[in-house]
C-alpha cells in the first residue's frame, strides 16, 4: 500500500463526507479539504502544473466562493440521510449497481498504451535541450486557440455573474447598468471584438493543416454575439433571416458533400484536397455560427 | 509501504475516479440541497481530472519537466488538457452559485423540491393545472403542425 493509495482512501472518505454532510458549512470545508487531497494526488502522479491549478483555483477560490454564497443564509442545515432515502427509493441501489458495473469494466479494460502524441511532445522537448516546461508548451503552442477560448470563457463567465447579480434575482433586471457600473470590462470587450472576429474568420478559412476549423471559429464568432449582447447591444430583433440562411447553407453543405463523394473525390489518399477543406470549413462555420446565434438570441428573448 | 490485512492494490487512479464520480452522482441524485448539488458536481469534475491525470502516469514516472527520456516521463498531454478543465470548472461553479443566489432571493429556500412547490403555487393563479402526458403530446404535435389551424390527425 503506497502513499498514493492512502491519498485515494482519504479522497473517497472526504468526498462521501462532503456530499452526505448534514450542515452546509461542514460540506463546504470538507470539499475544500477534498480539493487539497486531490491536489496531492496529482502531485504524486507527477502533474505539478495541474496540482498547483487545483490547489490555487479550485480548492481555495472555489471554497471561498461557496462560503461567500452561504454567508447570508439563515438556515444552513441540510435534511439528513433518513429523509433523503425515503424520498428517493431505489435510486441509491441503482447508483451502487452502476458503480459496481463500471468498476468491474474498468478493472477488465487493459491499460491505455502510450500515445504517439506523448512521444512527439516529449521528443521535441528533450531534443530542444529542455528549455521550457512541456505542459506550458502544449498550452501556449499546440493548443493556443483553446487557451484563447478559455480566457474568453472566463471573461464571459465574469460578465454573466455581473449580469445575474445586478438583477437581484428578480425579474426585469436593468441590463443597461452593466455599462455604467463596469465600464472597464465593457471597454475591454469592445476592444477585443475585432480581434475575436479576425481570429474566428482565420480559424474558419485558414490553413487546413493548422488547428481549428469551422466549429471552433464559428464558436468564437458566436461568442462575439453573446458578449455584445451582454454589454448591452441587443442584436437583431428577428432571427428569421439567420434561420433561412442556416437552412440554405445546410442544403448546400449536404449537396457539396454528396457531389464530392459521388464525383469520385473520396479521400482515399488520406489527405483531402485543401480547396475542399477550406470550402467545407467555410460552409460549416457559417452554419454553426447561425445555429449558435439563433439559439442564444432565442433564449435571450425568452428571458427578457 | 504499509502492510495491511486487506488488499488495496485495486485502488489505482481509474478505480478511485470511478468511485468518486459515483459519489458525486449520488449527491446530485439523492440530496435535494442546491449547494450540495454544486459541491457534488465539483467532485464529479475532480474525478474526471483524476482519471485523465493518472492515465499516462504512475508514482514511478518522472514529471515531464525533469524527465531525461520519453519512456520514464509522465504524459504531458492529459495534464495540459486538465489545466483548462480546472479553470473552466471554477467559472461554471461561479455562474451556478450566482443563479442559486438569485433563486434564494426569490424563493427563500435552498431546497429544490421546496423551490419547485413555491413556483407551482405562484403559477396556479395564472396558469392551468399541470398537463397530463396526452395533453403534452398534443402540445408537441401542435408545435410541429403548420400554423394554419388544421386539425391534428386522430390517435
Amino acid at each position: 500500500m503506497g502513499l498514493d493509495q492512502i491519498v485515494f482512501v482519504f479522497l473517497i472518505v472526504f468526498a462521501v463526507r462532503a456530499v452526505f454532510a448534514s450542515c452546509l458549512r461542514h460540506a463546504i470545508i470538507t470539499s475544500g479539504v477534498f480539493g487539497l487531497f486531490a491536489s496531492l494526488a496529482y502531485l504524486l502522479y507527477h502533474a505539478p502544473d495541474v496540482a498547483v491549478s487545483e490547489a490555487v483555483v479550485a480548492s481555495s477560490l472555489g471554497t471561498v466562493l461557496l462560503i461567500l454564497t452561504i454567508r447570508n443564509y439563515d438556515d444552513v442545515s441540510v435534511p439528513g440521510i433518513p429523509r433523503m432515502i425515503w424520498h428517493r427509493k431505489g435510486a441509491d441501489l441503482l447508483m451502487l449497481g452502476g458503480a459496481a458495473l463500471v468498476l468491474f469494466l474498468t478493472s477488465q479494460t487493459p491499460q491505455v498504451p502510450v500515445a504517439p502524441l506523448k512521444d512527439a511532445v516529449m521528443g521535441a522537448y528533450l531534443s530542444s535541450g529542455g528549455a521550457v516546461n512541456p505542459v506550458t508548451t502544449i498550452l501556449l503552442h499546440y493548443r493556443v486557440f483553446d487557451t484563447v477560448l478559455e480566457a474568453l470563457m472566463l471573461l464571459i463567465a465574469v460578465l454573466g455573474v455581473v449580469h445575474l447579480s445586478d438583477g437581484r434575482g428578480g425579474k426585469g433586471g436593468d441590463y443597461g447598468s452593466v455599462v455604467r457600473l463596469h465600464p472597464t470590462m465593457v471597454t475591454s470587450l469592445r476592444m477585443l471584438t475585432p480581434v475575436l472576429i479576425i481570429a474566428g474568420v482565420a480559424l474558419i478559412v485558414g490553413d487546413p493543416h493548422t488547428p481549428g476549423g469551422g466549429f471552433q471559429g464559428a464558436g468564437l464568432l458566436a461568442a462575439v454575439i453573446v458578449s455584445r449582447y451582454l454589454v448591452g447591444r441587443r442584436g437583431p430583433a428577428s432571427t428569421s433571416g439567420l434561420e433561412t440562411l442556416e437552412k440554405v447553407i445546410f442544403v448546400v453543405f449536404v449537396l457539396s458533400v454528396a457531389a464530392y463523394v459521388f464525383a469520385g473525390f473520396t479521400p482515399l489518399t488520406g489527405d483531402a484536397s485543401p480547396v475542399f477543406m477550406i470550402a467545407m470549413n467555410g460552409l460549416l462555420g457559417v452554419k454553426v455560427f447561425c445555429g449558435l446565434s439563433i439559439m442564444f438570441l432565442y433564449f435571450a428573448q425568452e428571458s427578457r | 509501504m504499509i502492510d495491511l490485512p486487506f488488499d488495496l492494490s485495486w485502488l489505482d487512479g481509474a478505480s478511485t475516479a470511478v468511485v468518486l464520480f459515483f459519489v458525486g452522482l449520488a449527491g446530485v441524485v439523492l440530496r435535494k440541497n442546491m449547494m450540495i448539488t454544486v459541491i457534488a458536481t465539483g467532485i464529479m469534475s475532480t474525478a474526471i481530472i483524476l482519471a485523465f491525470v493518472t492515465m499516462g502516469s504512475s508514482p514511478d514516472h518522472l514529471a515531464p519537466m525533469t524527465a531525461t527520456d520519453v519512456a520514464s516521463a509522465a504524459d504531458p498531454v492529459p495534464q495540459a488538457l486538465m489545466i483548462t478543465s480546472v479553470v473552466i470548472g471554477v467559472a461554471v461553479k461561479a455562474v451556478c452559485l450566482v443563479l442559486i443566489l438569485g433563486l434564494y432571493r426569490q424563493h427563500k429556500t435552498l431546497d429544490w423540491d421546496e423551490a419547485r412547490a413555491i413556483r407551482e403555487a405562484e403559477g396556479e393563479d395564472t396558469a392551468a393545472a399541470p398537463l397530463t402526458w396526452r395533453e403534452r403530446l398534443d402540445v408537441v404535435r401542435a408545435a410541429f403542425r403548420p400554423a394554419d389551424g388544421t386539425a391534428p390527425p386522430g390517435p
